[in-house]
């Protein structure tokens, strides 16, 4: 296997495990992600990106199976797309989530 | 002309308010710069004063100052008590705990905050601040800062005796005492074990010294192997370093003597067991009895009496046969196993990244009233 289609590979697995959690996701929240992308630099999943109607304070990435601690980065939006840069890059082959946090007010 | 004058006085008082500012900055952060601190790895964390965090960086062979600008005091820290640690801190980097390295810890002394250096599997180093149970990334891209690269540390490809790499001991352990870092780990001379002696703020000067010891548990005088952990013992109002090395010699250097590309023997005053790394070393008071606390990997641990170090006069010089035998000062066992990591967190507490019976990785503070 040359290095080439070892790449599209890693960029698919990637980016599949997002597409598939967002698909999810959307079942319950039509709308409000879509266009999910990953950026790569030095084939190192180094962002992901998508166009969302929601805060970016309400967003926050989770490795899937600890919804405990979310993951460290920088969430930036700007003309409807929300970026999360990672501190670190995501792991090739791990899964992650998306998920919209909203702190509910009680008004009396 | 009274334009002038008034010009001339209102320009001098604004010269004498920037010379007044200027001298309510911190002088020992007056020459950091912000920007990329380039750090390559984490080996070693220690805290200097005023909340500023001294890094070891292996790779680069370098010590950087980071002003943390966390320095709230705090008397007493907090109680802490967090299971699953290593999969927290794997999550919060979005990876799984086989994926990271915790090379140190460090608590600030000011404001107790604990922080963390982790080593990604891909070799990124992150500098992490415990929040809570949260973490805090502390910013290696955009900090203040200032540098200093370790002259002759042992080069990039260098090898020991049995081939393996032995850069990441360019710098073994740091600590700051009395306005300079002390550093131990590798040079790249004929006798590698150095240990160095750098004022802070950074000024260029590197006091320098090679060291010798003798290895009870070897039966033999050494050089190349790197101090792995040591601190300070005031004896006779004259500063020691007491030093450990893997195997578990504990050796005494006259602090004064540690300079001058001098090559010096210390006095090895026990043999702890071969078979055995230390890993942190600290000193605290128990009841009115300075005691040392040494944390290991293959043994628990270690309390070591102040008397009991100042009364051996002697120096080990034969070998111990047995093995994993001790000789020279003695210490008790403590019943605390598997402690991977440990400092002092506050006037009543130590803390401990200890891994437990159920192989669960915990973080948790422990009286010192029962140590």
């Amino acid at each position: 296997m040359d290095v080439i289609h070892q790449k599209y590979i890693l960029k698919a697995k990637v980016f599949l495990v997002f597409f598939c959690l967002v698909q999810f996701y959307n079942c319950k929240n039509k709308d409000e992600i879509s266009d999910v992308k990953i950026v790569y630099e030095n084939e190192k999943a180094v962002a992901v990106y998508f166009a969302t109607n929601l805060d970016e304070n309400n967003i926050k990435i989770y490795l899937k199976g600890n919804k405990e601690t979310s993951v460290l980065g920088e969430t930036v939006k700007e003309n409807g797309i929300i970026t999360f840069i990672p501190i670190v890059p995501f792991s090739n082959g791990k899964t992650y989530e998306i998920q919209l946090e909203i702190l509910f007010q009680k008004i009396y | 002309m009274k334009k002038i004058l008034f010009s001339i006085v209102l320009f001098g008082m604004v010269l004498l308010t920037l010379s007044a500012i200027k001298k309510d900055n911190n002088p020992l952060t007056d020459d950091f710069i912000i920007g990329d601190t380039g750090i390559a790895s984490i080996n070693a964390l220690s805290f200097g004063p005023n909340g500023i965090l001294f890094i070891g960086d292996s790779k680069n062979a370098a010590i950087y100052a980071l002003d943390t600008k966390d320095s709230n005091e705090k008397v007493k820290a907090e109680e802490i008590s967090i299971n699953d640690f290593d999969n927290k801190i794997a999550a919060s980097l979005g990876t799984t705990k086989d994926n990271i390295k915790i090379t140190d810890m460090a608590v600030n002394p000011i404001s107790k905050s604990i922080y963390f250096s982790v080593n990604i599997t891909d070799g990124t180093p992150v500098l992490l601040k415990l929040n809570g149970e949260q973490f805090e990334n502390i910013s290696l891209n955009n900090a203040s800062y200032s540098k200093i690269e370790l002259t002759d540390a042992v080069g990039v490809d260098e090898t020991d005796s049995r081939g393996r790499p032995i850069r990441n001991w360019a710098i073994a352990d740091m600590m700051y005492h009395k306005g300079k870092i002390m550093v131990s780990g590798l040079s790249n001379k004929e006798f590698r074990s150095t240990f160095r002696s750098i004022e802070f703020p950074f000024n260029n000067k590197q006091d320098f010294a090679s060291l010798e010891i003798w290895h009870a548990a070897h039966g033999r005088f050494e050089t190349y192997a790197p101090i792995k952990t040591f601190n300070v013992i005031n004896i006779e109002n004259e500063d020691y370093l007491i030093a450990s090395y893997t195997c578990t010699p504990l050796v005494l250097f006259p602090l004064k003597d540690l300079k001058g590309n001098e090559h010096i023997k210390g006095r090895t005053v026990a043999e702890l067991g071969g078979g055995n790394s230390p890993l942190d070393m600290i000193v605290f008071e128990k009841e009115g009895k300075q005691k040392f606390f040494m944390s290991n990997s293959n043994r628990p641990v270690m309390r070591i009496d102040y008397d009991d170090i100042v009364n051996f006069k002697d120096s080990l010089t034969e070998e111990v046969t047995e093995f994993a035998a001790t000789d020279g000062v003695t210490y008790d066992n403590l019943p605390f196993v598997n402690v991977i990591q440990m400092d002092d967190l506050d006037d009543e507490n130590v803390l401990f990244l200890i891994r437990d019976r159920e192989g669960d990785l915990v973080l948790r503070n422990r009286t010192k009233q029962w140590m």
